[in-house]
C-alpha cells in the first residue's frame, strides 16, 4: 500500500512539476525578429527604422521608386505601345483597373507602410537626443512624399473640382491601425504641405544621401506646380536651383549610373550587394536578348527620334523592330527622384505662367541650357522677348523629352488638364475615371463603408 | 535543459521503484505456478475462420502461463498441457477464445472477426478500449484498406472507406499530398486537416513546411510506409478527439503500426508492378485549329489581313509545326513497391522489422518519388509487470521533380505552350520564343529528399493489479532538402556559362513526452470503473533555409568541397522558421454499470506558446454516454438483433493550428534586413494580438451502432452537429494602415450532417460468399458570423472562392453569366437583382455555388468464390461544384494560351445560339471586363459530382496443397485497377481536385478550385503477396 501511496506521489509531482515550469511556453521570436515591446529603446533604434522607409522607397525588388510607381504611371500615360500587355498591365494600360489586381495592390501597400513608419517614429521622438529635428523632418518630409504620390495615383487631381472636394486617399497620422476614410483633395494637399513645411524648419542644409532642406523645398515646388500654383512653384524651384548645391549635368548616361549625377536633389541609392530598382531594369532593360515588356509606341518613337542631333537619343534603341528604351540598362544605379533638370523645367514653365519679365528671362535661359545640352548648336536658343506660350510649350516639350520612361508625363497631363486645357490622351480625356487607379480590395473590404472610385470610362 | 534533466530524473526514479517492487510480486506468482501439479496431456486440434478457412499463425498459449505454440499453414496445432487448464487462442483481427481442455484431446476452434463484436479492442487516445466501452464516434481502417491501393501517400487510401472522412486526393503528382476533412470544414486561415499521431506522437503533416515551388506542395506523410500501418483509427467526435483538446477539433488520425507477434519468425514479402496515366485528359485543339481561332478572333475584332502570332511567330513556322505538348510532358508511368516484413516473438520479448523500397514513376514525365525505409519495433518484458517498446522507423523519399501548373511542365502543356510552336528550331537548338516545358525540363535538375524518422520509447508498468503507467516518449524527425538547378540556357547565360543551383532545406525536431497512469476499478459485476490521468509536453522546431548559388555546374548535393568549410551554401545554418510547445493535462473515466450502460467523462487542459498571453490555457471538457440496448431484457429475446449500441456526446474540442507566435508584435532586426546607404534597419513586422487563442467547437453526436443477423448486417448511423465559434481568420487590415494581414478569432461556423456505414454479408456458401460494405455521409457547412469583415476581406490569394455568411466556406462568388446573344455574340450577364446585362462588372457577383459536396461516401464489393476474391470499390461525392479558373484563359478571350474543344461551341454568326461568345483578342470587346483574368463568372463553374471506379483487384490465393508443397503459409497474387472509370460532367479533366495551395486558408476554402492541376494518376498493377 506505501508502494501504491508513493506512485501517487509521484504522479502528482511530475504534474505540479510540469506545472511550474511555465517558460516552457515561452518561444523566442523567429531568429532575427524582437517583440515590439523591445524593439525601439533609443536613437539608434529610431534612426534604423527610419532608414527602412528609405530601404522601402528605393525596393528591394519592385516597390515604390523600386519601379512599381514609374511603370504604372508610364502605363496610364501615352508613351507606351499597349498590343502586347496583358493581366495587370493590360488592365491599367487600358484605364479599367478594378479592385483586384495585385502589381497595383503592391503600389498602394508600400507607400502606406513608409507612412505607418514614419508615424512610428514620430510617436517614438522622445527617444531622439541628439538628432531630433533632423529625424522629425525626414519623417514629415517622407509622410508628404508619400501622401503625395498616393493622391496622384488615386484620386483625380487638384483641380478635378474648383474647391478641391472630390474625394482624396486616406490620410494618416497616427500608426493606430483604424479605417480608412477618403477626406477631400483638398485636405490631402494641406496635410502634405503642412508636413513639408513643418520639415522644411527641421532639417540641415546637407543631410548627406538623406533628405535635406533641398528635398523638402523640390517637393514643395513640386507639389505646388501640381496646384498649378505657379508663384511657389516658381520659388520653391528657384530657390533649390539658386542654392548651387546642385549642378547641371552635361552627360545624359549619368542619370541612371552607379555613381549617380550631381543634378540629384532627393535620391535614393544602391547598395554594393544588391539590385535596387530591379522593376525598372525588368521592364524597360532593352541589352538583354529579349524584347522588355514595355515598349515605346510607334508615334512617341519616331517624334522622340525624330532630330539625329538630340543627344537623348542615347536613350532609345529598337529590339526586334521594337522601339525601347535604354535609360535602365545599367545594372547599377542610384535614382534621382528630384533632379535638377525638373526643378529647372518647372521654374521655366512657371515662369511662362507667371508671365513676369524678371522671371521669364531666368525661365528662357533654364530653357535655353536644356536645349544647348540636347541640341548642342544644332538648335538655336530662345529669344530673349519669346511669348510666355512659347516657353510654356518648349518646357513642356522638352519635359517630355527629357524625363520619359521616369513616370513624369501622367503627372504632367493631369496638371496640364486641371488647368484647364483641354488634355486627350490616347483618346481619352484627363479625367476621364479610369485615369485614377481603383483602390485595392484590401482597403475597400476592410474599411467601411470605404468609397470606392469609378470605374473604366476612358475607352 | 534543468527541466529535461529533471524529467529524467523522475523517470529514473519511475525505474528504480519499478525493480523495487519486483520482488514481491514475482514471489508470489511463482508460487502460484508451483502449487499446480496435474497430469500433461497432448492436446491438438485445427483453428479456422468463420467461413472455414484454415488459420495459420495464431497463438495458443496455456492460461497463466509461458507455455505455448503457433499453428501452422493448414491451421493445425499441437501442444502438451495440463487435462484440467485452459487454452487461450489469439490472433491479429479476431475475438480471443478461451477453452477449457477437460481432459479432451482434439480441440478444433472457430475464431470470430473482432470487428464483428463488442469485444474488439480499439485504440482511443493514450489507451484503449472495447468497443461495448466505446462513447465516442471512431471510425477504424484496417491494414488491407490502408495498403490495397497505390495512392501517392497513406492518407489518400482513407477515401471511400470511412464514413466521414472527406478525403480529396489532389493530383497524378508523384508523393502529393490530399485534403483530409473530418466531420466537414470548421477552420477559415487555421489548418483544417486533422491531428496525425503515429503510435502516440503527433507527428508533423504540415503541407507548407517547404513552401509551395513549382505548383506542389511536399507531403510528408508521403515518407511514411503503408505497409508498416497496423490499423487506423478516426476520432470524429467530442467523446473520442475531445482527448486531445484544442487539437481535436477537425478529428484525430490515430495510426498505429505494426508490432512484434508472439510465435515462431513469421516473413511477409509483397511485390506489385504496375502501369498509370492520367486519369482524364482535357482535349485541347492542335494548331490548326488553333491558329484558326486566332484568325476568327482577329477578323472579329474588325481586322483583316492574318492575324499577328504571339511572340511574333512567323505563321509559316506556326502553319508547318503542330506540337501535341501532351505527348511532350507525359508518358507510360511506372510503379514498383516491394515489401518484407518479419515478426517473431516469445513470452519476453517480440518482434517486428519492415523494410520497403517503392518507386512511383508518374505519368508527368520525369517525375518520380521513390521511397525506401525500414521500421522495426521491439517490445520486452523486463518483468512481468514492466514492458518495454522501442519503436524506430526510418524513412526516404525521393522526390523528383518537375514543374506542374503555374510553373511549367504539364501546366504549360495545358496554358501557353502553343501547339503552333516547336519543340526544337530547325537548326535543332531548344525553341525559346514562346513556352517549352522540354526544354524547361531538360534543363532542370530538382528533386526533394525527405528523410524521415520517428522514434517511440514506452514504458509500461503496473505495479499492482489494474493500475497501469505508461510513459511514452517520442521524437520525430524530418529533414527535407529540395535542390534545384537550372542549366545556362534557363537562367539566360551562354550555354558554356554555369547555371545556377538553388536550395532550400527545411529540418524540422518535434520532441513528446507524455506519463498516463490508468486505474481499472471492478468491485463488483455490475460496475467497472476505468480512469486515466495523464500529462504531455510537446515541442516542435522547424529550421529553414534557402540558398543560392549563382554560378554552379550542378545540383548542390553534388557539392563537392567540404561540407564542414560551407555550412551557408548547404544550408546547415537554418533558422528558425516555426518553434512551439504545448504542455497538457488531462483525464477520462469511463464507467460501465451493468455491461450496459455507459458514461464517459473527460477534459483536457492546453496550454500552448501559440495562445496569446492573455488566453494561455484552454479547458476542454467532454461528458458521453452510451446505452447498449441489445443486453435490456426486451431486446435479448429479439433473434436477428445481436448488438445494438446508442451512443451520445456532448463536448468542447478546438483548433490551434496556426503558425507560431502569431500572438506577439515583432520588429525585424537590423542583422536580418539589407542595410542602406551603408546604415541598419529595423523595421515592424507584425502587430500584436494578446487574446489571439484557439478556435472552439461545441460538438453534439448522436449514433447506432448495430449488429444483426449473426453479424450478417452490421454498421452505424450518426447525427453530428459542431458549432464552431473564435473562428481564426488571417484577416486584413485595411491596407492604408500599414499592415497586410493580421490573425484574429472572428466568426462562426456550423457543420452538421449524418453518416451511415452498413457492412453486409449478402451470400455466404461454402464455395461463394458476397459482401458489401457501404458508407454515405451528409455534410452541412455555414458560416454563421463574420463579425466585421465583409466577404472580400477573407479570401483572395490564389483561390476564386469566399467566405459569405450564410453560406459554406469555400463559397463560389461569381458574376452570373447568362449566355450568348445571338445577334453580336457578346455575352449577357446578369446583375446583382438578376437583370440581364451586357456589362461585364464584378460588382454583379453572387453566390453561384459551393466546393463541399452534399454526400460523400464510398461502396465496395466483394466476392469471393473458392480462392477467387474480386474487389470493387466505388466511391461518390455529390453535389458541390468546381471552377475552373485555367478554363478562363483557355476558353476566355484568344491570348497566348492553348485552347480547349469545347470552344467550338461558340457564336460565330448572327442567329447563332451558342455556350461561348464570339471570340475576341481584346478584352474591351467583353464590356466591362478589366482584364482576360478577371473573367471569372459562372462559365467556367461546373457541377463536381461524380462516381470513380476507385478499387478493382482480383485476387487469387494459392491452394494449401502447393503452399504446404513450397513450405510457405500463405500466397495471394492480384491484379488492382485503381481510378478505372471515373463519371463526370466535368469536361476540364478529373472532377477530384486539390490544387497546389499557398497556405492553410486556400486549403480550406479551395478544394474544387482547379488551375492547370494535374489529373490524378489512373493505374493497373500486378502484385504478389506471400508469406513464409
Amino acid at each position: 500500500m506505501n508502494k501504491k501511496l508513493y506512485i501517487i506521489y509521484l504522479f502528482a509531482t511530475s504534474l505540479i512539476f510540469s506545472g511550474g515550469c511555465k517558460d516552457f511556453l515561452e518561444v523566442a521570436p523567429q531568429e532575427g525578429q524582437v517583440p515590439s515591446s523591445e524593439a525601439l529603446k533609443n536613437e539608434q533604434d529610431l534612426t534604423n527604422l527610419l532608414n527602412s522607409c528609405y530601404d522601402l522607397l528605393a525596393g528591394g525588388d519592385d516597390k515604390i521608386y523600386g519601379g512599381r510607381l514609374q511603370v504604372i504611371q508610364e502605363l496610364l500615360s501615352d508613351e507606351l505601345r499597349g498590343d502586347n500587355l496583358t493581366g495587370d498591365f493590360g488592365e491599367i494600360y487600358n484605364r479599367k483597373s478594378s479592385i483586384f489586381g495585385d502589381y497595383k495592390t503592391g503600389m498602394y501597400e508600400n507607400p502606406y507602410k513608409v507612412i505607418n513608419r514614419v508615424n512610428i517614429v514620430l510617436e517614438h521622438l522622445d527617444l531622439a537626443t541628439t538628432n531630433g529635428n533632423s529625424i522629425e523632418g525626414q519623417a514629415k518630409f517622407l509622410r508628404a512624399l508619400c501622401h503625395f504620390e498616393m493622391v496622384k495615383l488615386f484620386a483625380q487631381p487638384f483641380g478635378f473640382t474648383t474647391d478641391n472636394s472630390h474625394l482624396g486617399v486616406p490620410l494618416r497620422s497616427s500608426s493606430e491601425p483604424s479605417t480608412g476614410t477618403r477626406p477631400p483633395v483638398s485636405d490631402a494637399y494641406a496635410f502634405i504641405i503642412d508636413d513639408l513645411k513643418s520639415a522644411e524648419s527641421l532639417l540641415p542644409d546637407d543631410n548627406g544621401n538623406y533628405a535635406s532642406i533641398w528635398a523638402v523645398k523640390a517637393l514643395l515646388a513640386r507639389v505646388y506646380f501640381q496646384m498649378n500654383d505657379y508663384a511657389n512653384a516658381y520659388n520653391y524651384s528657384n530657390e533649390v536651383i539658386e542654392s548651387g548645391n546642385f549642378t547641371f549635368d552635361s552627360d545624359f548616361a549619368t542619370r541612371f549610373s552607379p555613381d549617380g549625377t550631381p543634378e540629384a536633389i532627393f535620391k535614393l541609392v544602391n547598395e554594393s550587394n544588391l539590385n535596387r530598382f530591379n522593376e525598372l531594369r525588368n521592364q524597360f532593360r532593352s541589352d538583354g536578348s529579349s524584347i522588355p515588356t514595355l515598349r515605346i509606341s510607334p508615334s512617341f518613337f519616331s517624334t522622340a527620334t525624330s532630330n539625329p542631333n538630340d543627344r537623348r537619343n542615347i536613350w532609345y534603341t529598337e529590339v526586334q523592330g521594337f522601339g525601347v528604351l535604354t535609360k535602365y540598362n545599367s545594372s547599377v544605379f542610384e535614382l534621382p527622384v528630384i533632379h535638377l533638370t525638373e526643378m529647372k523645367l518647372t521654374r521655366a514653365e512657371s515662369a511662362g505662367e507667371l508671365n513676369d519679365a524678371a522671371k521669364m528671362a531666368v525661365g528662357i535661359q533654364d530653357i535655353n541650357d536644356i536645349l544647348a545640352r540636347a541640341y548642342g548648336s544644332t538648335v538655336p536658343p530662345l529669344a530673349t522677348n519669346s511669348s510666355s506660350a512659347l516657353v510654356i510649350t518648349t518646357a513642356r516639350q522638352q519635359r517630355i523629352l527629357e524625363m520619359v520612361g521616369e513616370g513624369d508625363r501622367l503627372t504632367q497631363i493631369k496638371r496640364i488638364g486641371a488647368s484647364g486645357e483641354n488634355v486627350i490622351t490616347r483618346g481619352a480625356p484627363w479625367n476621364c475615371p479610369g485615369m485614377v487607379l481603383q483602390f485595392p480590395q484590401a482597403e475597400i473590404a476592410n474599411s467601411v463603408d470605404f468609397p470606392r472610385n469609378p470605374e473604366g470610362g476612358c475607352n | 535543459m534543468t527541466q529535461n534533466l529533471l524529467r529524467i530524473f523522475f523517470l529514473l526514479q519511475f525505474v528504480l521503484m519499478v525493480q523495487g517492487s519486483y520482488q514481491c510480486f514475482a514471489n508470489s506468482i511463482s508460487s502460484e505456478v508451483l502449487a499446480a501439479a496435474v497430469a500433461d496431456i497432448k492436446v491438438s486440434g485445427t483453428v479456422k475462420d468463420e467461413t472455414g478457412e484454415p488459420l495459420p499463425g495464431v497463438s495458443v498459449v496455456l492460461k497463466g502461463t509461458n507455455v505455448g505454440t503457433t499453428t501452422n499453414a493448414e491451421g493445425y496445432f499441437t501442444i502438451t498441457v495440463p487435462e484440467n487448464g485452459t487454452l487461450i487462442f489469439q490472433y491479429i483481427g479476431f475475438q480471443k477464445q478461451e477453452i477449457a481442455i477437460n481432459k479432451r484431446q482434439k480441440i478444433d476452434v472457430k475464431l470470430q472477426e473482432e470487428s464483428r463484436t463488442l469485444n474488439e479492442v480499439l485504440v482511443v487516445g493514450y489507451g484503449t478500449q472495447k468497443r461495448r466501452e466505446v462513447t465516442g464516434a471512431i471510425t477504424k481502417v484496417n491494414a488491407a484498406e490502408i495498403t490495397a491501393l497505390p495512392t501517392p501517400s497513406f492518407e489518400a487510401s482513407l477515401q471511400g472507406r470511412a464514413a466521414g472522412v472527406q478525403v480529396t486526393q489532389g493530383s497524378g503528382l508523384a508523393g502529393s499530398g490530399s485534403v483530409v476533412r473530418i466531420r466537414g470544414a470548421a477552420s477559415i486561415s487555421a489548418g483544417g486537416d486533422p491531428l496525425y499521431v503515429v503510435d502516440g506522437i503527433p507527428v508533423t503533416q504540415d503541407p507548407f513546411l517547404n513552401a509551395n515551388r513549382g505548383g506542389m506542395n511536399q507531403n510528408p506523410l508521403a515518407a511514411l510506409n503503408p505497409n508498416d500501418i497496423e490499423s487506423i483509427e478516426v476520432l470524429k467526435d467530442a467523446g473520442a478527439a475531445g482527448i486531445y483538446g484544442s487539437r481535436g477539433s477537425n478529428g484525430v488520425v490515430l495510426i498505429t503500426t505494426k508490432k512484434g507477434k508472439e510465435g515462431k519468425p513469421v516473413f511477409n514479402f509483397s511485390t506489385r508492378v504496375g502501369f498509370s496515366n492520367a486519369s482524364i485528359k482535357p482535349d485541347f485543339l492542335n494548331g490548326s485549329e488553333w491558329l484558326q481561332l486566332r484568325q476568327e478572333a482577329w477578323e472579329n475584332d474588325g481586322n483583316t489581313g492574318l492575324a499577328p502570332l504571339p511572340n511574333g511567330l512567323s505563321w509559316d513556322l506556326a502553319n508547318r509545326t503542330n506540337t501535341d505538348w501532351w505527348n511532350e510532358t507525359t508518358e507510360t508511368g511506372i510503379q514498383n513497391d516491394n515489401n518484407l516484413s518479419f515478426t517473431y516473438g516469445t513470452k519476453k520479448y517480440k518482434t517486428y522489422v519492415g523494410l520497403n523500397y517503392s518507386k512511383d514513376n508518374s505519368y508527368l514525365k520525369g517525375n518520380s518519388y521513390g521511397r525506401a525505409g525500414a521500421k522495426a519495433s521491439l517490445e520486452y518484458k523486463i518483468l512481468d509487470n514492466l514492458n518495454l517498446t522501442v519503436n524506430g522507423s526510418f524513412g526516404r523519399g525521393q522526390n523528383n521533380r518537375v514543374a506542374s501548373a503555374w510553373s511549367g511542365g504539364l501546366g504549360d502543356a495545358m496554358s501557353t505552350a502553343l501547339p503552333i510552336y516547336p519543340v526544337y528550331n530547325d537548326d535543332g537548338s531548344f525553341f525559346t520564343l514562346g513556352a517549352n516545358p522540354v526544354r524547361q525540363r531538360e534543363g532542370t535538375i530538382w528533386r526533394t529528399v525527405d528523410l524521415r524518422s520517428i522514434g517511440t520509447i514506452s514504458l509500461n508498468y503496473t505495479p499492482v493489479k489494474n493500475l497501469t503507467f505508461t510513459y511514452n516518449g517520442g521524437i520525430d524527425y524530418l529533414d527535407i532538402k529540395e535542390d534545384k538547378f537550372q542549366n545556362a540556357d534557363l537562367v539566360g547565360r551562354d550555354p558554356t556559362e554555369q547555371g545556377r543551383a538553388e536550395r532550400w532545406p527545411t529540418y524540422v525536431s518535434n520532441w513528446n513526452n507524455s506519463l498516463v497512469g490508468s486505474y481499472n476499478w471492478i468491485p463488483n459485476e455490475q460496475n467497472k470503473l476505468t480512469g486515466t490521468l495523464g500529462i504531455e509536453t510537446q515541442k516542435s522546431t522547424a529550421k529553414a533555409a534557402s540558398v543560392t548559388q549563382d554560378f554552379a555546374d550542378g545540383p548542390l548535393y553534388d557539392y563537392s568541397g567540404n561540407m564542414k568549410d560551407d555550412p551557408t551554401i548547404l544550408g546547415l545554418n537554418a533558422k528558425i522558421s516555426d518553434q512551439w510547445t504545448f504542455i497538457s493535462y488531462f483525464g477520462r473515466v469511463n464507467y460501465t454499470y451493468n455491461n450496459r450502460y455507459v458514461l464517459q467523462v473527460l477534459a483536457r487542459v492546453d496550454g500552448s506558446s501559440k495562445f496569446g498571453k492573455n488566453n494561455r490555457y484552454g479547458f476542454f471538457p467532454a461528458v458521453s454516454g452510451a446505452w447498449i440496448l441489445s443486453e435490456e431484457d426486451f431486446l435479448k429475446s429479439v433473434n436477428f438483433i445481436d448488438v445494438l449500441k446508442l451512443r451520445a456526446s456532448f463536448g468542447v474540442t478546438g483548433n490551434s493550428n496556426i503558425p507560431f507566435n502569431q500572438w506577439i508584435g515583432t520588429y525585424a532586426t537590423p542583422d536580418v534586413l539589407p542595410l542602406y546607404n551603408g546604415n541598419p534597419v529595423t523595421a515592424p513586422t507584425r502587430l500584436e494580438n494578446p487574446d489571439l487563442k484557439w478556435e472552439t467547437s461545441n460538438n453534439f453526436d448522436i449514433g447506432l451502432d448495430f449488429s444483426l443477423l449473426n453479424a450478417r448486417i452490421t454498421g452505424e448511423l450518426s447525427y453530428y452537429n459542431k458549432l464552431s465559434k473564435d473562428v481564426l481568420i488571417n484577416r486584413n487590415l485595411p491596407q492604408s494602415t500599414g499592415w497586410s494581414t493580421y490573425w484574429q478569432n472572428i466568426g462562426k461556423i456550423k457543420n452538421y450532417g449524418i453518416e451511415f456505414a452498413i457492412n453486409t454479408v449478402n451470400v455466404k456458401t461454402k464455395d461463394f460468399s458476397w459482401s458489401t460494405n457501404f458508407n454515405i455521409s451528409s455534410l452541412n457547412n455555414k458560416v454563421v458570423d463574420l463579425g466585421d469583415l465583409s466577404s472580400d476581406a477573407v479570401g483572395g490569394g490564389t483561390n476564386d472562392t469566399r467566405v459569405v455568411e450564410g453560406y459554406p466556406v469555400g463559397t463560389n462568388y461569381l458574376v452570373r453569366y447568362y449566355g450568348t446573344d445571338p445577334t453580336d455574340g457578346l455575352p449577357i450577364w446578369l446583375d446583382i437583382n438578376g437583370n440581364k446585362t451586357k456589362t461585364f462588372s464584378l460588382d454583379n457577383r453572387v453566390v453561384t455555388g459551393k466546393v463541399s459536396p452534399d454526400a460523400f461516401g464510398g461502396l465496395t464489393n466483394t466476392f469471393k468464390y473458392k480462392l477467387f476474391e474480386l474487389g470493387v470499390l466505388f466511391n461518390f461525392s455529390f453535389g458541390g461544384n468546381i471552377y475552373d479558373g485555367s478554363a478562363k484563359r483557355q476558353m476566355g478571350v484568344v491570348t497566348d494560351w492553348t485552347m480547349r474543344s469545347e470552344i467550338g461551341d461558340r457564336w460565330r454568326k448572327p442567329g447563332d445560339d451558342t455556350r461561348f461568345p464570339r471570340l475576341t483578342m481584346q478584352t474591351g470587346t467583353y464590356n466591362g471586363l478589366s482584364s482576360e483574368w478577371q473573367y471569372n463568372s459562372t462559365l467556367f463553374l461546373y457541377d463536381a459530382s461524380y462516381v470513380r471506379l476507385r478499387e478493382l483487384t482480383l485476387s487469387y490465393n494459392l491452394p494449401v496443397d502447393f503452399r504446404k508443397r513450397v513450405g510457405i503459409n500463405s500466397a495471394k497474387v492480384f491484379i488492382t485497377g485503381f481510378n478505372v472509370l471515373t463519371f463526370t460532367k466535368y469536361p476540364g479533366g478529373d472532377p477530384e481536385i486539390a490544387r497546389d495551395f499557398e497556405n492553410s486558408q486556400d486549403r480550406n476554402m479551395s478544394p474544387n478550385i482547379t488551375y492547370l492541376t494535374p489529373p490524378q494518376q489512373k493505374s493497373w498493377t500486378l502484385g504478389i503477396n506471400i508469406g513464409f
